[in-house]
């Protein structure tokens, strides 16, 4: 008896379909570096969007605390991330990770690089789009400033081939202890148009913002920043992808692999904001057009991103 | 490789240090170091720092004509003195009375005592009272502290407060961050002959998360001009040597994201040597002036679009100038000690996506202890109440419009309006036109005079009070065309009137001794200016080569209105006598009516023509010819010409410690005999100047 129930359950499993074997809600674990504004913003729309999708989601805001091994597992934030990569959780959505830190953390964990079911949803723009950002504000300044430190070599490269593509003038200062950032500033504002602030937080944080925003604007030359951050401090424009936009991205990622088991390839987000500061640009009598008409013109030739 | 004079965060100084405010707070308060890579930087949250009092108007939508002088212009006219920059702006006339005493005039009605603009450097008005003139010798301001100026070509009193009449130079320094490091500065050269001119200053700055700050230390001589015989004999003998010490500091200091908070201080002690021998009231001696101020701006921003600025300075200038008459018989003194306090508010707020709104109120305290010049110690309490609208009626319009409200705390309350419109016909190019209309307080020394020396029984100015504020009534209609291919044209037509001008009015002192003219100031002429002035700017080669043409056309003329006052005074000798004295006293009253249409020049032009040799070297000329200027005072000045030569070479490591620049400057170089009004000869000069960071 004990053995025909054995038969019967087996012959169930093979011949109900799949669909209805996955009726069980898809269980996912947010896991956020920290429990504050873009984080928490990200995981309120993530449930938004998931709502009625037959997902339980669990939100954890503490990276050291255990989770359950089976179900997927978004990690939010690099330290989320590098917390969850060493642990045994089977499928794996980074998100709020840059490129080159998600690159990190596969070189960290080779069999996570090998497994289907660890991607990523990147913070950071692909240059291209960067580029085409200052095409389309500022169509006659051909000349691009950046400042270095420890910007990624490989996105370095991306950036230098994007610009040389369109036909833009890179200008590069690496800063160090015998090239202090205030003289590189000056060189850089000096022998370009444009400043582009790059994710180099030994560059751009906190300290300095203040006087690089400043010292650029009295040489007369705008900076493209990457957050909207750098927007309402002062930069003329920046292109990002908000925590909703990730979260939306997300949240499709998520219901493939619940109908899949796979997770998309890792990624840029599709989605993207343009901001411009319409003050800054009209005191440094610039005329641009509209942050619309700018992401129009951004997508409208996306196509060809690689 | 593009060359611009940006704020120069020169000078040595180790990455870390740097990184480090001077308090000692950790520099990456938010952000993972080394080579991890975060997320950090991208959600990292920012304080408005370009807010809405730090960007100033582009000047195509300035309601006025601006010129501005930047860095690049200053280090290539070569000048020495802050005054001479402005023989770099159409239409502004510069002279010397003497080594130490520069004059800027906008228009006309120059004499020694040039009162019609104010003056400002960062918010702070230099334009000091007894006079209401501007010591520009003994600011506490080296050349290289300055950032630029902006000189508002027009009345601008809702921009810019009080006796912006005919104009307004705003002095911007450079910021408390600009230097980080520390260099010093010579310059030697053969002004004057004798000792020749020497200047040194030493600067030192850091900059940090949350304070940054700037000193400098420096010192001036100047050995003067040389006054020729054939020219005005009472100056043969004039010693007009000077020596100077100055300091200023600058500090910001930034807690937040919400609150800056800039302190300046400022100090000058100077030497003057006046006098000649043949002057019985001012034998060879010498005046020692010494300027302070302190200055404390807070500003507290609420948002991209909203902030409020708090502003106070406090300005002191003590001149101390007593000698014996040249027979040594009478101690003569002409001492005088003046403070200003000041305190400003200003909101500024976008309202709605079209008007950017800015409004305040400010007071004025001012007291000047000048026993030769007045009865007693005298205080003036002013206070004003300003708005300005910035309404963009369409992308392609915008309406300036905007009024002052002043209680000038001699009794009157003016209101001092603008309106301008400027129309972009294409994103390059700009019509403007305005009107307005701004008022000069009268001036403590023209309102309560009583300028006199006991001792020997003489009285010079006696004011019988009551004045009515100058008052300007400015038309214009202006073009500005900037184009991309590094071209810019400012051209302005203009029509300004003056009423109400006050002026020195002769009569007979009823004690006097000698029944010599004393002067009144009264309201006496009624003046008009019209004119045709602008620049033409043209940069190529990667702004390696860079020209600057200015030019002014101007008429002038004035009409005298009421009757002089020697006309109506009782007289003051028997009949045939004093109907001598009173066809003196008339003829020079009138003269002033006739000769005010020559009190600034005709025409005028400068070129300032600058070029990146090489990648080091940098060269520029500058041409400056000024027409001949009847001076008030009774004195012409004939046409000046003067070509200006500068070359400079940097060294070593450019912004780093053991860089820095050697340059000459060479003078009237194809020594035109420019002499000045007060006889003075300009001869050719040169200055061999080098800076180095250390």
């Amino acid at each position: 008896m004990r053995a025909l129930c054995a038969l019967a359950a087996v012959f169930l499993w093979l011949f109900i379909p799949a669909g209805h074997l996955h009726a069980a809600p898809l269980a996912v674990t947010v896991v956020l570096s920290e429990s504050s504004g873009a984080y928490l913003e990200f995981s309120d729309a993530l449930r938004e969007k998931l709502l009625n999708k037959n997902i339980y989601l669990n939100v954890v805001d503490d990276p050291g605390e255990a989770i359950p091994e089976q179900g997927l597992i978004v990690a939010v934030g690099m330290k989320a991330a590098t917390a969850i990569a060493g642990s045994s959780a089977h499928a794996i959505l980074n998100v709020f990770v840059p490129r080159a830190g998600y690159e990190k953390l596969l070189h960290d964990f080779p069999l996570r690089a090998a497994s289907k079911t660890c991607s990523a949803i990147f913070l950071d723009q692909p240059a291209e789009r960067q580029v085409r950002l200052i095409e389309a504000l500022l169509p006659g300044k051909r000349s691009i400033g950046i400042l270095l430190d420890s910007y990624p070599p490989d996105d370095l490269v991306q950036l230098r081939q994007r610009m040389a593509k369109h036909k833009l003038t890179l200008h590069e200062h690496k800063i160090g202890p015998d090239f202090p950032l205030h003289v590189a500033l000056q060189h850089v504002l000096d022998s370009s148009d444009v400043l582009l602030a790059l994710p180099d937080a030994a560059i751009y944080n906190s300290s300095t913002i203040r006087n690089i925003l400043l010292a650029s604007y009295h040489s007369g030359d705008p900076v493209i920043g990457f957050s909207p951050s750098y927007v309402k401090a002062g930069a003329l424009a920046a292109v990002f992808s908000t925590p909703a936009q990730i979260a939306a991205q997300a949240a499709m990622a998520i219901q493939r692999y619940g109908e899949t088991r796979m997770l998309p390839a890792a990624q840029h987000s599709q989605q993207f904001e343009v901001s411009t500061n319409e003050q800054v640009s009209r005191s440094l009598g610039l005329a641009i057009k509209s942050a619309e008409e700018l992401h129009q013109e951004i997508s409208a030739i996306m196509g060809d991103e690689p | 490789m593009k060359k611009r004079n940006r704020p120069l965060w020169c000078c040595s100084c180790q990455y870390l240090a740097w990184m480090f405010m001077f308090s000692g707070f950790p520099v990456f308060t938010a952000c993972y170091a080394g080579d991890d890579v975060s997320e950090q930087s991208y959600l990292q949250d920012f304080p408005v720092v370009l807010s809405a009092s730090r960007l100033s108007q582009p000047l195509p939508e300035t309601p006025n004509a601006v010129t501005v002088i930047d860095r690049d212009m200053i280090r290539a006219s070569g000048f020495r003195n802050i005054a001479d920059l402005f023989r770099m702006v159409p239409g502004m006339y510069v002279d010397y009375r003497d080594g130490y005493s520069p004059f800027v005039s906008y228009r006309g009605g120059t004499d020694d005592y040039t009162r019609r603009m104010q003056v400002l450097v960062d918010g702070r008005s230099v334009y000091l009272p007894p006079y209401n003139t501007v010591d520009w010798e003994d600011l506490p301001l080296h050349m290289d502290d300055i950032e630029r100026i902006e000189v508002v070509r027009g009345p601008a009193a809702p921009s810019y407060g009080s006796n912006s009449v005919l104009g307004v130079i705003n002095i911007i320094t450079r910021d408390a961050s600009a230097l980080d490091g520390a260099s010093i500065f010579v310059t030697r050269g053969n002004a004057g002959g004798g000792n020749g001119a020497s200047d040194a200053v030493v600067r030192y700055g850091r900059s940090g998360e949350r304070l940054d700050y700037r000193l400098m230390l420096g010192a001036k001589s100047d050995n003067g001009f040389n006054f020729p015989a054939p020219y005005k004999n009472w100056y043969n003998g004039y010693n007009d040597s000077s020596h100077t010490y100055m300091a200023n500091m600058r500090g910001n200091y930034h807690p937040g994201g919400q609150d800056s908070f800039d302190l300046q201080l400022g100090f000058s002690d100077g030497t003057h040597a006046t006098g000649d021998p043949g002057n019985y009231h001012a034998p060879p001696h010498d005046i020692k002036n010494n300027s302070n101020f302190q200055q404390l701006t807070w500003l507290r921003t609420l948002g991209q679009q909203e902030d409020f600025r708090l502003h106070y300075s406090h300005t002191h200038r003590n001149s101390v100038d007593e000698r014996y008459t040249n027979d040594g018989l009478y101690w003569l003194t002409d001492n005088v000690s003046v403070h200003r306090h000041e305190i400003e508010l200003q909101h500024t707020t976008q309202l709605g996506s079209a008007n950017r709104f800015a409004w305040g109120a400010a007071m004025r305290e001012e007291s000047a202890d000048a026993p030769t010049l007045f009865l007693a110690p005298q205080k003036l309490h002013q206070s004003r109440l300003f708005a300005n609208d910035e309404w963009r009626i369409s992308p392609r319009l915008l309406l300036n419009i905007g009024a002052m409200l002043e209680s000038n705390g001699m009794g009157r309350k003016d209101v001092s309006p603008r309106v301008a419109v400027n129309y972009h016909v294409t994103p390059e190019q700009t019509f403007r036109a305005g009107i307005s209309v701004a008022h000069r307080n009268p001036a403590l020394f023209e309102e309560r005079s009583n300028n006199r020396y006991t001792a020997t029984l003489e009285q010079y100015f006696l004011s019988s009070g009551g004045l009515r504020p100058e008052r300007a009534l400015s038309r214009e209609i202006g073009y500005l065309g900037e184009f991309r291919s590094g071209l810019s044209i400012d051209v302005r037509a203009y029509n300004d009137q003056v009423s109400n001008l006050i002026f020195a009015d002769p009569f007979v002192y009823p004690w006097s001794v000698n029944k010599m003219p004393s002067y009144d100031f009264r309201n006496e002429f009624m003046v008009h200016y019209t004119g045709l002035e602008g620049t033409v700017k043209y940069s190529w080669d990667a702004k390696k080569n860079r020209l600057i043409f200015n030019f002014a056309h101007q008429v002038a003329g004035a009409t005298l209105f009421g009757t002089p006052k020697i006309m109506t005074q009782a007289p003051a000798l028997p009949p045939p006598l004093w109907g001598i004295v009173q066809g003196i006293g008339l003829a020079q009253i009138q003269s002033i009516a006739r000769d005010f249409s020559a009190s600034a020049p005709m025409n005028s032009f400068s070129i300032l023509y600058s070029r990146q040799v090489w990648e080091r070297c940098s060269a520029s000329l500058g041409y400056y010819q000024q027409g001949a200027v009847y001076i008030l005072t009774g004195d012409r000045q004939p046409l000046s010409r003067r070509l200006d030569v500068r070359i400079a070479e940097q060294f070593g490591p450019a912004g780093k410690v053991g860089g820095g620049e050697v340059s000459l400057v060479v003078q009237n170089a194809l020594k035109d005999s420019s002499v000045g009004y007060s006889g003075y000869l300009f001869d050719r000069r040169a200055y061999l100047a080098a800076t180095l960071n250390f």
